[in-house]
């Protein structure tokens, strides 16, 4: 996999290349802001780009802005977010473009290793991570008297593992059960919250969101 | 040439407005202490201490169109919420009853001036008509009292006696309508000595609270990610001792020092947030309080109308408000929902969160202390109020934007 990394803080920047570098993969460009970030991706055209939300010159939110600029300028090219704090607004904006492969998740769960790579390869496979921090933001959000309340703890469980992005086998590893109970769990979810079903991870992932952040 | 143009009509507006205000006053504080001994007359007594806040706040518009610059207002805060609280503070309040003084004198003040203005320039126009008033009088000649023009010759010099009437109408009648205006704004605005006790005493409220928050943060940090991150160290410092010797050991270690960073690493975060939120900066005063209203154990309905970002301190004050304030709603009230409320009017913020608990927020509690040091420090005012059921908290900020 050919991989732009962009983070300002240099320990940060090296501790990721290594970490990836380790899995054998090739680190094309490692940059340290907005716009070096647009640059190398168009110049590089990666697998997958991981971005530090917080970067010069503007030290907001300028890493989604540029993630944004690059996916325009180079449609479909797959972007995980990395932030100290994940906020369901940021997410909202990150998947208002089109196409999938975006991904967003708290700096904290690069310490996960595996995990963390395994949402890398899901992202630049098209799919999505989604943070649980944001889709517990989302949940709590809404009013707990609505369709929500109609799902059993274990359709909520797999409601919360969908919008992170899993696919049905990642969410029967992750609850320890087999596929074709998680399948059913997932048509019943979405017949209770009247969802168009769907196959593919992705638009899942969309619909879910959809319902949540409406 | 303005300023005795607006001197003029403050003074003759004065008198009519000095008038009215005389009548309903005197009438209605004789209504109500006659009426008071069947109690009758307390809501009336009550009724025109509002009705007085309303004239003082139109009078200040006059005397501020006088003098060409607003007038300040500065009432204390009511430190209860309802009509009782109000009452019992603004009867308290100097500026009340200085307010009740300029509107029973300006009907005497407002007749001088009145006066003043009319003679200087009716005088003056008079005079300056003379030669055509005779005319047309004729014969007997003019009456002026102490004098009598009798030839068109002796009329002709009311001409050059009028300007210079006119001429001295001008200072005379701005100086009047000046200083009427002068003597209502010291009734009407707060006081200097006022103001800079005030400020002496937010400012002191504002360095206690900060150094209160440094003290809280040193103990977070100290307490928890601090003693994680040497538990951490001591943990890997054993397991690189046993790495040949006993590895599964080692292992275990390993594994509780990377359980202990992971914890450590989101401590930090939530100290960091609780100093100062990233999105509050980044996106404004509504997407944070919709992240920190999504976290709360307690279901929150949001109403927050905010068109434009706010100046930063007016932000960070008003988030700060509500953290606090739903903190305390999840931890003692024992609700079920809470409601916070957020409007924008011209140059003030208002802020408003309302719970369905058990109430019983104490005002003088270190929390909402510290909230009201905060608050204050804005030139902003803050009110805790017993609902039945529940607690509202009411914050109003100064927003120059």
């Amino acid at each position: 996999m050919r991989v732009v990394i962009a983070e300002d803080l240099t320990l940060l920047r090296e501790g990721l290349s290594r970490l990836l570098g380790d899995r054998g993969w090739e680190i094309v460009a490692a940059v340290d802001d907005g716009p070096k970030l647009v640059q190398a991706i168009v110049e590089h055209r990666p697998d997958i780009a991981v971005v530090d939300v917080r970067l010069p010159p503007s030290f907001t939110d300028e890493g989604i802005r540029a993630a944004i600029e690059a996916r325009e300028r180079v449609p479909g090219t797959p972007i995980l977010i990395l932030s100290q704090y994940v906020e369901e607004s940021y997410a909202s904006d990150l998947l208002a473009g089109a196409g999938g492969g975006v991904g967003y998740l708290l700096k904290d769960r690069v310490a996960d290793v595996r995990q963390f790579v395994e949402s890398l390869e899901r992202v630049a496979a098209g799919g999505t991570a989604m943070d649980p921090e944001v889709v517990a933001q989302l949940l709590g959000r809404r009013d707990n008297r609505g369709p929500l309340a109609e799902l059993t703890p274990r359709e909520r469980e797999v409601l919360a593992l969908m919008a992170e992005g899993r696919s049905n086998t990642g969410i029967g590893v992750e609850l320890g059960i087999s596929s074709s109970a998680i399948e059913k769990h997932v048509k019943q979810v979405f017949i209770k919250l009247d969802l168009p079903p769907s196959d593919e991870d992705h638009r899942r992932v969309l619909a879910v969101l959809a319902y949540l952040g409406s | 040439m303005a300023a005795t143009w607006r001197a003029n009509t403050f003074l003759l507006v004065s008198f009519p407005v000095g008038l009215a205000t005389f009548t309903f006053l005197v009438t209605a504080i004789a209504l109500g202490v006659g009426l008071a001994i069947i109690w009758v007359g307390v809501p009336i007594l009550a009724g025109t201490l509002v009705a007085s806040r309303w004239l003082a706040r139109f009078e200040r518009r006059r005397v501020g169109f006088a003098l060409a610059e607003p007038v300040p207002s500065g009432y204390r805060a009511p430190q209860r919420r309802g009509m009782l609280g109000w009452l019992r503070t603004a009867i308290g309040d100097a500026a009340t009853w200085k307010d009740l003084v300029w509107l029973l004198i300006l009907m005497p003040l407002g007749i001088v001036g009145f006066t003043i203005s009319i003679s200087a320039w009716g005088t003056g126009l008079g005079l300056l008509a003379l030669p055509a008033w005779y005319s047309a009088v004729g014969d007997p000649g003019v009456d002026l009292g102490a004098l009598r023009v009798d030839t068109l010759d002796e009329a002709w010099i009311g001409i050059p006696v009028g300007l210079v009437v006119l001429t001295l109408a001008v200072p005379l009648t701005r100086g009047a309508g000046i200083g009427l205006a002068l003597l209502g704004r010291a009734l009407l605005a707060p006081s200097e000595r006022r103001r800079v006790v005030e400020l002496e005493r937010t400012r002191a409220g504002a360095v206690d609270s900060q150094a209160a928050e440094l003290q809280r943060i040193e103990r977070d940090l100290h307490d928890g990610a601090q003693a994680r991150l040497v538990a951490l160290a001591m943990d890997l410092g054993m397991a690189q001792e046993k790495l040949d010797s006993d590895p599964v050991a080692a292992r275990a270690l390993v594994a509780g020092a990377h359980g202990e960073a992971k914890r450590a690493l989101s401590e930090l975060r939530d100290l960091s947030r609780g100093i100062y939120p990233a999105i509050l900066t980044d996106r404004g005063l509504g997407p944070a309080l919709s992240s920190i209203a999504a976290r709360n154990p307690v279901e929150v309905a949001l109403d927050v109308k905010l068109d434009d970002r706010l100046p930063a301190a007016t932000e960070a004050a008003a988030y700060f408000v509500v953290v606090e304030a739903l903190t305390n709603v999840a931890k003692h009230s024992g609700a079920d929902h809470c409601r916070v409320r957020i409007v924008h009017r011209r140059d003030r913020l208002q802020l408003e969160v309302s719970d369905d608990g058990d109430g019983g927020a104490d005002p003088a509690g270190a929390g909402l202390t510290g909230l009201r040091q905060r608050v204050e420090a804005l030139d902003g005012t803050l009110a805790v109020a017993e609902a039945h059921p529940g607690t509202t908290i009411r914050a109003e900020l100064p927003c120059a934007s």
